[in-house]
């Protein structure tokens, strides 16, 4: 008797004519396809290591794990952004051991080497032993690194195209969260750090999935109704979602849908939001800042996630660690002039919305794990389905058009096949006011 | 401070200097081989007998040749204190020290000379360990990493916290520790175990501070290899940001 094949002919079902997607949980569980995964995705594309933020001082470094492998993030000496694979090229030790910290040098504790954070080995204990001649080797770099507005990418890849063709339109909404500081949104210190028992792609669904929010959700949301908010059920209804190119696609809410899932703020700390986006009309447009004042689901293919509730911003890089393991940190971003009061209630929303102990994301966490659990049975019950809004006209944020974009390019990349993007309309003008640059008019600082 | 392994206990040479400020006196350890790096030690006229020698001692066994003075009484001015400092480079200098191999650390009152440094010089790192008097005037921009240590009791937390705000912008690294119910004599050891704590902490941190920042001296092989070498792209920055 012939085992049959574990590797299903297809994992993406994308039927135009029904309409129908599905696609196969064996992508959730199979090691092959994990693997395939880390050769064809994460050796391949532009990855998220950090924010230039994190580092303020010349020295300063955190240590991070992209594709699997460990790396320093620093900034040099001379206050250059630096990523160094922390592995000794002596005999492989890993020289920086701390989760972060500032060190001009950093020596390896095996036998001792040190390098500068240029990367540079400056010294070797009893080098004569090496003779004169001998090739100091400097620390490993990822071969491209580069930014998009303090947001700190590499790639493992010498020939990838440059990061901003590869961020294609989901820069547009990098900008709406970038802009919302004149002097530039910063990265607080201190993480979230946690795992969850399921394939790191349903993470990635999860994190602009609209449709789950009142269900999965419903504690928080009591909790916020019971703080005193009137949840305006219409404005949960008020968005779309968007592909961005390359797999980067968004759920985007319409203007002032970004407060709505908190407590609801203060007279003070609201005024104090409405004064800067008074003042941001005034150089950036007010279309532009309307569009600023909605909530933003963002997936950067593959794995960053930028959530901005406006109110709380919420950068989130997940790591496949196994086919049914991930590892999930997540850094909270903030208007660095923001007021004491403002900040506190901005602290209060990640906590209690996206902390691990919070009260919704162990509800999301419990959602995926059961997910996987359940696909043990992916053979009797191969298909998961995410059709949802393949028939609108323009698709909702609580649509699944979002997840969608994901995996078809998840499906080139891992499964060398091509499908052509949804024919939708294009979104309401709300959605598509245009970043002006009106510098100071009219004022004087 | 103390060793389980007993190495040679090394004396001091003690002579005297002739800084813009007057003469001073100063103790020296100077070490054969390839020291890690040098450290000059800012103390009190008296701590030169007392605490200075255990101090250099314990420097050494790290690798590190020490010079130690009194750079001057409480009536020098700012610019006098980091006058008689930059004297005392001079003699490290002579030794072959450059700027950046070599470490300040200033005790107690000697310990706000030590933050001026930080202000003043380029070296490779700076501490404080219990300095009096570090809001008396102006805290400098730093220009070294600066670590200061305060015994809770020795120092007022408001002080404390003062200076921690007025540093955090400073374009260097600084840390402050405050150790909880030790005096301001902390670093010396107490048999009381909070003194005690204090006490090991302290030392720790001033070692580690240093090993992380003070430049190393490049052995003849390694300055071999400095000169075959093209300055290497991450000599620049390399990295455009997208917009
Ligand atoms: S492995 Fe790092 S010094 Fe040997
Ligand atoms: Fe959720």
């Amino acid at each position: 008797m012939t085992q049959p094949s574990s590797r299903p002919v297809r994992y993406i079902d994308d039927d135009r004519d029904l309409p129908r997607f599905r696609v196969n949980r064996a992508a959730m569980v199979d090691p092959d396809v994990f693997a395939r995964e880390q050769e064809r995705i994460f050796d391949k594309v532009w990855l998220y290591v950090g924010h230039e933020t994190e580092l303020t001082k010349p020295n300063d470094f955190k240590t991070r794990t992209v594709a699997g492998r460990p790396l320093i993030f620093a900034r040099d000496r001379r206050g250059v952004v630096q990523v160094w694979v922390n592995s000794c090229p002596h005999r492989g030790a890993m020289i920086c051991r701390e989760p972060a910290g500032n060190a001009r040098f950093m020596t390896c504790f095996y036998h001792g080497w040190s390098f500068d954070t240029s990367g540079r080995l400056v010294s070797v204990p009893g080098d004569t032993a090496y003779g004169p001649d001998f090739v100091r080797p400097g620390l490993a770099a990822p071969p491209q690194v580069d930014s998009y507005r303090g947001f700190v990418f590499v790639s493992f890849n010498p020939d990838v195209e440059p990061l901003a063709d590869y961020l294609a339109e989901a820069t547009e909404f990098i900008d709406l969260v970038c802009d919302q500081s004149e002097s530039g949104m910063q990265v607080l210190e201190g993480t979230h750090e946690y795992s969850v028992k399921a394939n790191w792609k349903l993470l990635v669904e999860n994190s602009y999935d609209g449709y789950h929010a009142v269900s999965t959700h419903q504690r928080y949301f009591e909790m916020v109704m019971a703080s005193g908010a009137e949840l305006d059920a219409t404005a949960l209804g008020d968005s779309i979602g968007v592909a961005l190119g390359n797999g980067h696609a968004a759920s985007v809410g319409g203007p002032n849908t970004g407060g709505m899932f908190g407590r609801p703020l203060s007279a003070a700390a609201q005024a104090e939001r409405q004064g800067r986006f008074e003042s941001l009309r005034g150089r950036h447009g007010a279309a532009w800042v309307d569009r600023m004042t909605g909530a933003r689901n963002l997936v950067i293919f593959p794995n960053l996630v930028i959530i901005d509730l406006v109110m709380g911003v919420v950068i989130r890089k997940i790591d496949p660690v196994r086919p049914d393991y991930m590892e999930v940190t997540a850094w909270e971003l903030v208007p660095p002039e923001e007021g004491a009061e403002l900040r506190k209630q901005r602290l209060d929303n990640f906590l209690t919305f996206w902390g691990p102990g919070g009260l919704a994301s162990p509800d999301d966490v419990e959602a995926l794990e059961t997910c996987q659990r359940s696909f043990a049975a992916h053979r009797e019950l191969p298909w998961s389905d995410v059709s949802r809004g393949m028939v609108s006209a323009v698709p909702l944020g609580s649509d699944e058009l979002q997840m969608r974009t994901w995996w078809r390019r998840w499906n080139e990349l891992v499964n060398d096949e091509v499908l052509p993007p949804e024919p939708h309309d294009p979104p309401g003008d709300r959605f598509r006011g245009e970043r002006l640059e009106l510098q100071d008019q009219g004022t004087s600082v | 401070m103390e060793s389980d392994v007993s190495l040679p206990r090394i004396e001091p040479l003690r002579s005297t200097r002739d800084l813009p400020t007057g003469t001073v006196e100063v103790a020296e350890i100077r070490l054969s081989g390839l020291p890690r790096g040098a450290v000059l030690v800012l103390c009190s006229a008296a701590g030169l007998d007392t605490h200075a020698p255990e101090l250099m001692n314990a420097l050494a066994e790290h690798g590190y040749e020490t010079l130690a003075a009194a750079p001057g009484g409480p009536g020098l001015t700012e610019p006098e204190l980091v006058a008689a400092i930059d004297g005392l480079l001079v003699v490290l200098t002579e030794r072959g020290w450059q700027r950046e191999q070599v470490g300040v650390i200033g005790y107690g009152e000697a310990g706000r000379a030590a933050l001026l440094a930080a202000g003043a010089m380029r070296l490779g790192a700076a501490v404080s360990v219990s300095p009096s008097g570090v809001l008396d005037g102006p805290v400098p921009t730093l220009r070294t990493p600066w670590l200061g240590l305060f015994g809770e009791l020795g120092t007022p937390p408001e002080a404390v916290a003062t200076l921690r705000r007025l540093l955090a912008d400073a374009p260097e690294f600084s840390r402050l520790v405050v150790y909880p119910g030790a005096d301001a004599d902390f670093f010396r050891g107490a048999a009381d175990a909070l003194g005690h704590a204090a006490s090991f902490d302290s030392w720790q941190r001033v070692v580690e501070w240093l090993n992380v920042r003070v430049v190393p001296r490049p052995s003849p092989y390694a300055e071999l290899w400095a000169s075959r070498q093209e300055p290497k792209p991450s000599d620049h920055p390399r990295q455009g940001s997208a917009r």
